[in-house]
């Protein structure tokens, strides 16, 4: 038989689980504006019946836990799409860098020259055509001598630019590297506490503390995260260098290889060079090495072999002509043996202009046929198939197209990443609202609880003075 | 189902990106251009460094052009001196051949025509900006020099048969000079060997035996020096009208480029109305959202 000592057992088990889930709404709210914070909710089991005399007597309720309301699956998603997302947005940016240095698209529709690497090359075959026309004027020699330094310093200029942005993107390397580190170590040390707190179960905020750490750790770096026992998390780059294994964090370091910032894993027994394995693993870090080890070189041999054969073709009709006072041409312009390093090194390598060769072997100062032939070399094959003109222009295009490619990507990739934070965020984020709404119900089930306590009070009261009134109070 | 209850976060970057289109939309007005940088399309901005380059080839050829265009103007005006020149020896060739005149009309003939051949000889080493125009590719020393020593006097050429071209940009090579030796002849032939002859044969007062046939080589002279004019006339022709194509062709190079890069303003200011349309309603939207209570402040 129900007695009125269980009746009032299960209303004060309703009081202490309505206490548990206001205290969990209470931190729910306080928590609305914690980053990475995961809304608990309370959960509620109906303690086991009991049956007296065939009849099942319910024994009441009680809250057996604050459930994190996360979803494993939105995390791991979240994880690679901002690994990949971070990676397009850091390469875009940083190709933005090299853009700047090729960007002179013409200012204004006067159609006046903005002075562009392309530029100087059509400055420098313009000035030759005049030479042909006028081979024995010293101005128009001048002009030649002039517009082959502006090209060879505009050359220097672009190389030494891009060679900036590699410096740049080295120290970049560095900074990420930086603040991988620390976030390693916190999550190594959250997944001891996690492993002694919480082996089995969710460790509630110990875990959205985790979470936010790997989160940002997938900003910078592309991870792959594997669950261990005791609710240990192991954590490798996305080439499998080990970074934490459950309560130890192996530290990224750096290292000068080549005259680049290259990263070395520190894991015992495989210390590593990772900097070209993580070019195409995710996040921040390889789309600054995808453009330091990839974009920026390719780049610079475009404009390395442009100067290269545009100054070996110069060079070798120089060579084969006469200049104005009939001694046989030498080279116009110096230039490394080999393409590698051209533009850095190409320059002028006379200073007369009378040693400008505009005539034919042999021929008078006032022959142009040399000069005529060096004219035609921007008509001519002579970088990579295309004229240097076309080469250039290719060059730019498929510049542009990188970056315009990349940016488009971005904005598809930033879409998605935002769609799955919204519904991270529609699962997981305090709802203000939703709290009041809790708050309303839980005040409203502990005032009936109490209610009930109070009127079980009085009914045990009268129980147990058997009617007469003052006896128990 | 539940909704993100962060959502208006989401709107604040909506409003980021409205207001880069606006600025993006505004910077397009007032530069008037559309394609500010490569990424902003890569295919308009090769493009355009292609007819930049080819509108400033031609620009540079235009320009050349006209210093030649004067320099053949100069050679030019030097054969018309010769053929006036010319002509006036040839009639006093004639006259001097004609038999009626005295010794000394002769003398007189060849002393002026000595005048004429001098004067030819200065016209063969014009010059142009310090360079001759008759030496071929030797363009720093006078092309013509006349050893008086001997009689006849003989013409002596330092300069070489080099021809000079002009290249277009569409490639076409335009002759633009005439070595000297082919206008002028060098040694005993031509021009100036038939004057110095002719000078000779009127020289004692008596017409030489052979001053008929020299006053015929004169005229013969004188057709090479015409057939030449024309080969340079021509070029110079042939020079100024691709130097009008080339202008015209400019033009059109010009609209091509701004139809490539060229922001068109209506369309522009459309997209930029939109974009500022855009950003007011996302900033009250969200300050209208900002301003609404949550449950919380409904309890009591």
């Amino acid at each position: 038989m129900a007695t009125l000592n269980s009746a009032l057992q299960i209303i004060t088990g309703a009081l202490t689980a309505d206490q548990a889930a206001l205290n969990i709404t209470a931190n729910n709210t306080a928590n609305a504006s914690t980053p990475g914070y995961t809304r608990e909710i309370p959960i509620w089991e109906s303690n086991d019946p009991v049956t007296i005399n065939g009849i099942s007597y319910g024994q009441g309720v009680q809250v057996v836990q604050a459930q994190s309301q996360r979803s494993l699956v939105l995390n791991a998603n979240i994880e690679q799409q901002q690994q990949a997302q971070q990676a397009t947005n850091s390469e875009w940016t940083a190709l933005q860098g090299v853009e700047g240095i090729f960007n002179q698209v013409t200012s204004s529709t006067s159609g006046s020259s903005p002075g562009s690497l392309g530029d100087m090359v059509t400055s420098f075959f313009n000035s030759v055509s005049a030479l042909e026309n006028d081979p024995d004027d010293t101005p128009t020699r001048d002009g030649v001598l002039s517009a082959a330094t502006s090209l060879a310093q505009t050359f220097n200029s672009d190389a030494s630019q891009l060679q900036a942005q590699t410096s740049s993107l080295n120290e970049q390397v560095g900074g990420i590297v930086e603040q991988i580190n620390p976030l390693l170590n916190s999550i190594a040390q959250l997944n001891q506490q996690i492993s002694s707190t919480s082996p089995n179960a969710d460790a509630g905020q110990l875990e959205d503390q985790r979470q936010q750490d790997i989160q940002q750790l997938s900003q910078y770096i592309g991870i792959n995260t594997v669950s261990t026992e005791n609710n240990g998390l192991t954590i490798t780059t996305t080439s499998g260098a080990l970074l934490v294994s459950e309560g130890q964090a192996y530290q990224l370091t750096t290292g000068n290889v080549n005259g680049n910032v290259d990263v070395f894993t520190s894991a015992p027994g495989n210390v590593a060079d990772i900097t070209t394995a993580q070019a195409s693993g995710g996040g921040q870090l390889a789309g600054l090495l995808t453009t330091r080890d990839q974009d920026i070189p390719s780049a610079m041999n475009s404009i390395d072999t442009l100067a290269y054969n545009l100054a070996t073709q110069v060079n070798a009709v120089q060579t084969a002509g006469s200049d104005q006072n009939g001694n046989p041409g030498v080279a116009l312009f110096n230039i490394p043996g080999t393409v590698a390093g051209s533009a850095a090194g190409i320059s002028v390598a006379i200073t007369d202009p009378s040693q400008i060769a505009a005539a034919g072997a042999g021929l008078g100062p006032g022959d142009n046929s040399n000069a005529a032939v060096m004219a035609n070399l921007q008509n001519q094959s002579i970088v990579g198939g295309q004229t240097a003109t076309n080469y250039y222009a290719s060059f730019i295009s498929s510049l542009g197209s990188q970056v315009s490619g990349l940016d488009t990507q971005n904005t598809a990739q930033q879409a998605s990443l935002t769609q799955l934070q919204t519904q991270q965020s529609a699962l997981s984020s305090v709802s203000l609202n939703d709290e009041a709404s809790n708050l309303q119900t839980y005040e409203q089930a502990y005032q009936s609880a109490a209610q009930f306590f109070n009127v079980l009070n009085t009914v045990m009261t009268s129980a147990l003075n058997l009617g007469v009134e003052t006896a128990v109070e | 189902m539940r909704i993100d209850p962060n959502f208006v976060q989401g709107l604040v970057g909506a409003v980021d990106q409205a207001q880069a289109n606006e600025q993006t939309y505004t910077n397009e007005i007032s530069t008037g251009v559309s394609v500010n940088s490569l990424s902003d399309n890569p295919v308009a901005a090769a493009q355009d460094y292609l007819l930049r380059s080819e509108i400033s080839v031609n620009d540079s050829f235009v320009q050349s052009a006209s210093t030649m265009e004067s320099q053949m103007q100069v050679t030019d005006t030097a054969l018309a001196g010769v053929v006036t020149q010319l002509n006036s020896a040839i009639s006093l060739a004639t006259e001097g051949n004609n038999g009626t005149l005295n010794a000394s009309d002769v003398q007189s003939i060849s002393t002026q025509l000595s005048g004429i051949l001098d004067e030819v000889v200065s016209l063969a080493n014009s010059s142009y900006q310090g360079q001759y125009l008759f030496g071929g590719s030797q363009t720093q020393t006078p092309p013509f020099s006349l050893n008086t020593g001997t009689t006849p006097a003989t013409v002596n050429y330092t300069g070489d048969s080099d021809v000079l071209y002009s290249t277009t940009p569409s490639g076409q090579q335009i002759q633009v000079n005439l070595p000297g030796n082919q206008v002028f002849g060098s040694g005993t032939t031509g021009v100036i060997a038939a004057l110095s002859q002719m000078v000779s044969d009127f020289s004692t007062g008596v017409p030489s035996s052979t001053s008929v046939e020299d006053a015929a080589n004169l005229t013969t002279a004188l057709q090479t020096v015409s057939q030449q004019r024309v080969v340079l006339d021509n070029g110079l022709n042939r020079l100024q009208s691709n130097s009008t194509y080339t202008q015209s062709e400019t033009t059109q190079l010009q609209v091509a480029q701004n139809a490539e890069i060229q922001a068109d303003p209506s369309t522009v200011a459309t997209e930029l109305s939109q974009a500022e349309t855009q950003n007011t309603s996302l900033l009250d939207m969200i300050a209208s959202l900002d301003a609404q209570p949550t449950l919380f402040s409904m309890l009591h």
